[in-house]
């Protein structure tokens, strides 16, 4: 994301000018703008002329709106960002109060105008600017009919295929059936990988199966492309690597992001950092149960004693469309840092913000074992279904 | 002409007097033969009248009635024509004493019993019955059907009927309670409502519903049902429409219902529905019964009687411990192997220079798994053994021949493949290694014998014999046997198995020592003289078959036939029988397909049973959406469809504890699914079951609980009190097996 102006006020309200980049980038944009923001950008708008004669003709019209945000929409798949809102400015087009939806646009100049800018959201437009975070990891995961290819980046994880064929089991005689059965899922797969992963921009591509999947697929692969001549794949062969996993579903990608020669390859990516903090947090749940609470009451009184050492915390709680919840969580993150803690926003998109997401969205380890926490709770909290 | 002086005096209404009375007087007017009056009147029909004699001598008098009536009237009205004995062909006999609201009802009545009988009985005869019956039209209809069973020939009619009939509406037919029944009285008993049974299915929560019946009903089922159900010929409407409902649906069923309950009930009604045809009490006989009638455990007595009980065998054990060189040097001693190929396997195996591997290629079928040295799949190899007949299921294993290989990695995918093999299995060998240090590195707790000899157990094997191999490698050491066994002895009885389920066997695979034949070696006779392998095995108790339970068969693998293109599927039968020709059900999607063959062992087979390992060729499915894990089931009783289930689980020592949103990997039967705890719903203690916690926040290691597990797919599943044996599931996470559980609820 590329930063044009920023204009804040120490009262809090101010302006940001952004041109998004690439996909993550509009997944900044989406977790950035929040109901009651106003929004200036290019768009397109159809305009009703009605000439002398009576008769109506439509044009579309390019040009630049400002509506206040009213509901947001984004589609991990396309990456796409809508924002429906009502007209605010003055328009030659548009009249004041009419409703329009306005799409985020890769390369295309937005501002955004809040009332309040909180921490969370200065950082985040820090976080996106900083060139220094685009790590880029492509995975396949598979074990025998079942492969999904992933592009990893460090506040996604989109899945771009999604592979589910039946392979014929090895029968007395009948091996020829699961050879070409697996021949032909191979080949889905890699035509897969080869469509949905930008060879020249990724770091790296993990392969990762249980058992001897993940070579055969890549001897098919570098034979296919030996066979081709696809001189892309072929450069890029220092680029694959091959590891373990435990299953082809999509939640192993967790245990490949752990695995130490990924880690080595890149370090620091936020993706495995966050793995590495709900790692943390679980065994700190076993080993010590008093020092690990979930749940926004157990974490908020951690928090009043000052016990947070490290706060877990989904980035969709931020995102909701309530303004006193979004203060709620903002206020307390904002506490945790002034005493003195770690504070780790864990995107949801990622396998890891997805669990956290399950165990309420809300999590902290704590300085010191606080086992009144769980004696005060009244078990009668409603879970529901 | 018209000014002729003729013609201008024409009086024309002289004229055209008689002119128009051609019109709309047709012959058929005056001489109305329809050719049902004609095939009444002029032939001969032996069922009606038995004596022809009567019928030559009678016939010129009526024709020479109707001759004279016809005469008499001229070209008179309608009214003539409609005395009793002729009718016309157009329009429904209506006798002429009925005022106009007899006849509405005459006509209503009609019109029901015409929906239900079709055209198979003249419109005469239900205006007869109709009238005898006092306008009732469902006691009409009873009278109509008995008599047209016992006039008509054979089951000729019932026949087609009974095979048009789909078979979703068996299940449709199934468990109408009487209360219902009772108020189901405007459609004519017999037929199968719909609409009572259909709220029972919903009732059982997450199925899909079977395709609504068609009406039409074969005789024979209906008759026979009321022939055995109220021989009194209780006209009432309640009793009718129970009847055909508590009748063990139609004559292919042979299992039980839910609402029937319990097996017991379920053979009573089966075995009074056989001898009906004997008291038929009002002179209905089913002359031909649908030969479908059948009482599955009769022909399975019959069929298998003579014939060895079937057994299926797991072998299982560490890495390395020779379970696939014992198996094979077994397979070979009982002739199983030709000496030949085994011959070719030594010196192939010498070229290679894994010698010691010759035994074990016998079950390896791939290239890959022979280079490898490791079963990756699981080999499936029949022997009989002299009071049995097992099928082997080899468990894959790894080596560590070639050491760069993740050794993680292997034992990974050979568990995915072993838990699906092992969940068919009735009796377990587990094969552990005597050689010093290798007993020890399997069993602690990096190895597979311990969680083997959990998987097995939690899958519901009982029975297990310990083979003790490779004892040759320490002389045949009586101390090192018995120190195996005294630890095994203690971690088993942890696990849950009986001292008394345990058999330990010496031997060694590789010599063949105390396989088959009693030991001759004499380090080993001096303190052993128990039984070998192989009597052992025999030796293993046959697991009762659940063939009277409706039909289901988890579905292992799903190829394309080899000539024909029609999809076959291989797996287990569970429960029930299967024969040719019979429709079932595949669920999760709940197409309706027909079997057009089955096969076991290659060999094509009319009918298969509880416990067999089948591949049944299926038509009416579409190939693309068949996966492993679809459930080929009974009609009438579909296996439950849900994503969501309440199971009770055992928590296995886990390294990190288990919260709500735990993602595990579900091994259920042959299939495994990722899922999500959803809730965790209560703490109970280990042993005892009571609750500790409820809404815990989280379940340590070597607990137990209830939770709620939520999956992504929906998935076949039964209730482990239903089905036993396949009500358990098996959590797993990276590779390891956190838990193992009993499906409670279906949500």
């Amino acid at each position: 994301m590329k930063l044009l102006r920023k204009d804040i006020d120490k009262d809090g309200k101010g302006i940001v000018a952004l041109i998004p980049e690439d996909a993550e980038d509009i997944w900044h944009a989406y977790n950035l703008i929040h109901p009651g923001d106003a929004i200036r950008a290019s768009t397109i708008r159809k305009v009703q002329t009605e000439s002398a004669t009576g008769s109506s003709s439509s044009n579309r019209v390019r040009t630049t709106l400002t509506i206040q945000a009213e509901d947001m929409d984004f589609d991990t798949h396309a990456a796409v960002l809508r924002i429906k809102g009502r007209n605010v400015e003055e328009n030659q087009y548009v009249k004041m109060g009419a409703y329009h939806t306005l799409d985020i646009e890769a390369n295309r100049k937005f501002s955004l105008q809040k009332n309040y800018w909180d921490s969370i959201s200065i950082e985040r437009v820090e976080m996106a600017c900083d060139p220094t975070q685009h790590a880029d990891l492509a995975a396949v995961v598979m074990q025998e009919g079942i492969a999904h290819v992933c592009l990893v980046t460090s506040c996604m994880t989109i899945v771009r295929a999604k592979i589910d064929q039946s392979i014929p089991r090895k029968r007395k005689g009948h091996t020829s059936q699961h050879e070409k059965g697996l021949q032909r899922f191979f080949e889905t797969v890699m035509q897969a990988v080869l469509r949905h992963v930008r060879l020249d921009v990724v770091k790296c591509v993990l392969i990762a199966s249980p058992g001897f999947v993940k070579d055969q697929f890549a001897e098919y692969m570098w034979q296919t492309a030996f066979k081709t001549d696809n001189k892309q794949l072929l450069e890029s062969k220092g680029k694959f690597l091959l590891v373990h996993a435990s299953s082809g579903f999509k939640h192993s990608l967790k245990e490949v992001l752990q695995d130490p020669a990924v880690t080595a390859r890149l370090s620091d990516t936020k993706a495995a950092g966050e793995v590495k903090a709900l790692e943390q947090f679980y065994r700190t749940l076993q080993d010590d149960p008093a020092k690990a609470y979930y749940g926004y009451k157990h974490v908020q009184m951690a928090n009043e004693a000052q016990a947070i050492e490290t706060l877990l915390c989904s980035d969709k709680l931020f995102r909701s469309l309530d303004l006193a919840e979004r203060k709620k969580y903002v206020a307390l993150v904002d506490s945790v840092k002034e005493y003195n803690g770690d504070v780790k926003i864990f995107s949801s998109l990622h396998i890891s913000g997805e669990q956290l997401e399950q165990l309420t969205g809300i999590a902290a380890i704590l300085r010191y074992p606080m086992p009144e926490i769980e004696s005060d709770d009244d078990p009668s909290d409603d879970d529901s279904d | 002409m018209s000014r002729h002086r003729n013609v201008r005096g024409m009086n024309y209404d002289d004229e055209y007097d008689g002119y128009y009375d051609v019109y709309g007087h047709s012959v058929d007017d005056e001489y109305t033969m329809s050719p049902s009056s004609v095939e009444r009147e002029f032939t001969f029909d032996r069922s009606r009248q038995q004596n022809m004699d009567a019928f030559l001598r009678g016939a010129p008098s009526s024709i020479a009635e109707e001759q004279e009536a016809e005469d008499s009237d001229g070209s008179g009205g309608a009214g003539a024509h409609r005395g009793a004995a002729r009718q016309d062909s157009c329009g429904p006999l209506v006798p002429d004493h009925l005022n106009s609201e007899q006849r509405a009802r005459l006509l209503s009545c009609l019109d029901a019993v015409r929906d239900v009988v079709g055209e198979t009985v003249s419109d005469h005869a239900i205006v007869r019955a109709v009238l005898k019956h006092d306008y009732d039209c469902a006691a009409a209809l009873d009278a109509i059907l008995s008599d047209a069973m016992a006039g008509m020939p054979g089951g000729r009619l019932s026949r087609r009927d009974s095979m048009e009939r789909p078979p979703s509406e068996r299940g449709d037919t199934s468990p109408v309670p009487p209360a219902a029944a009772g108020a189901a009285k405007g459609p004519p008993p017999g037929i199968p409502v719909p609409s009572p049974a259909q709220p029972i299915q919903a009732a059982q929560g997450g199925r899909r519903q079977p395709p609504p019946a068609r009406v039409v009903v074969g005789f024979d089922e209906r008759l026979a049902a009321q022939a055995e159900k109220d021989p009194p010929a209780a006209d009432s409407a309640a009793a009718e429409a129970a009847a055909p409902s508590a009748a063990p649906l139609p004559a292919e069923v042979r299992e039980l219902r839910a609402a029937a309950g319990g097996r017991s009930s379920s053979t009573s009604p089966m075995s009074s529905r056989r001898q009906s045809p004997a008291p038929a009490a009002d002179g209905a006989t089913p002359a031909k019964t649908p030969a479908r009638t059948r009482d599955a455990r009769a022909e399975y007595d019959k069929e298998r009687a003579d014939s060895k009980q079937l057994i299926n065998m797991v072998v299982i054990g560490h890495v390395d411990a020779g379970k696939s060189t014992l198996m094979g040097h077994l397979l070979y001693q009982l002739g199983c192997v030709n000496k030949k190929v085994m011959h070719k396997y030594e010196t192939e195996s010498k070229k290679i220079g894994k010698q010691s591997f010759k035994f074990a290629w016998v079950l390896d079928e791939t290239g890959e798994e022979r280079t490898r040295g490791i079963t990756m799949d699981v080999a499936h190899f029949k022997f009989e053994t002299p009071q049995k007949t097992v099928t082997l299921l080899d468990c894959a294993r790894s080596q560590g021949l070639y050491p760069q290989h993740d050794h993680r990695s292997v034992t990974a995918s050979i568990r995915t493949r072993k838990h699906s093999r092992a969940a068919a299995a009735d009796v377990a060998v587990l094969v552990v290694n005597a050689t010093k240090g290798e007993f020890e590195t399997g069993f602690e707790s990096g190895g597979q014998t311990r969680e083997h000899a959990i998987l097995v157990r939690s899958l519901g094997v009982s029975q297990l014999a310990i083979a003790v191999n490779k004892l040759d490698t320490v002389g045949w050491c009586q101390a090192r046997f018995d120190e195996i066994r005294g630890r095994l002895g203690t971690f088993l009885r942890s696990v849950g198995f009986r001292e008394s389920e345990l058999r330990y066997v010496p031997c060694s695979g590789l010599t063949g020592e105390n396989l088959t034949q009693p030991a001759q070696e004499a380090a080993l006779t001096a303190w052993y003289s128990g039984p070998t392998l192989l009597q052992v095995i025999d030796s293993f108790p046959a697991p009762e078959r659940a063939v009277d339970r409706p039909l289901r068969l988890f579905v292992q693998d799903v190829f394309k036939g080899q000539q024909q293109s029609a999809l076959s599927m291989a797996g287990r039968i569970d429960a029930g029988m299967l024969q040719v020709a019979d429709k079932v059900t595949v669920m999760p999607h709940g197409e309706t397909a027909t079997v057009k063959g089955i096969s076991i062992d290659e060999m094509p087979v009319q009918s298969a049973f509880a416990g067999d390992h089948v591949t049944v060729t299926l038509s009416g499915v579409d190939p693309q959406s068949q996966t492993v894990g679809v459930v080929l089931c009974d009609p009438g009783q579909p296996v439950k469809v849900t994503t969501k289930v309440q199971a009770r689980i055992v928590i296995f020592s886990i390294d990190l504890p288990i919260t709500k949103g735990y993602q595990v990997v579900v091994h259920y039967q042959s299939v495994s699914e990722p899922a999500t705890i959803t809730r965790l719903v209560c703490q109970l203690h280990r042993s005892s079951g009571e609750v500790l916690k409820q809404k815990p926040r989280c379940l340590p290691g070597n607990s137990s609980a209830d939770v709620i597990i939520t999956f992504q797919r929906p998935v076949c599943v039964e209730l482990y009190k239903d089905f036993r044996d396949y009500g358990r599931l098996m959590l797993r996470v990276a590779g390891h097996t956190v838990a193992a559980g009993l499906i409670t609820e279906v949500k």
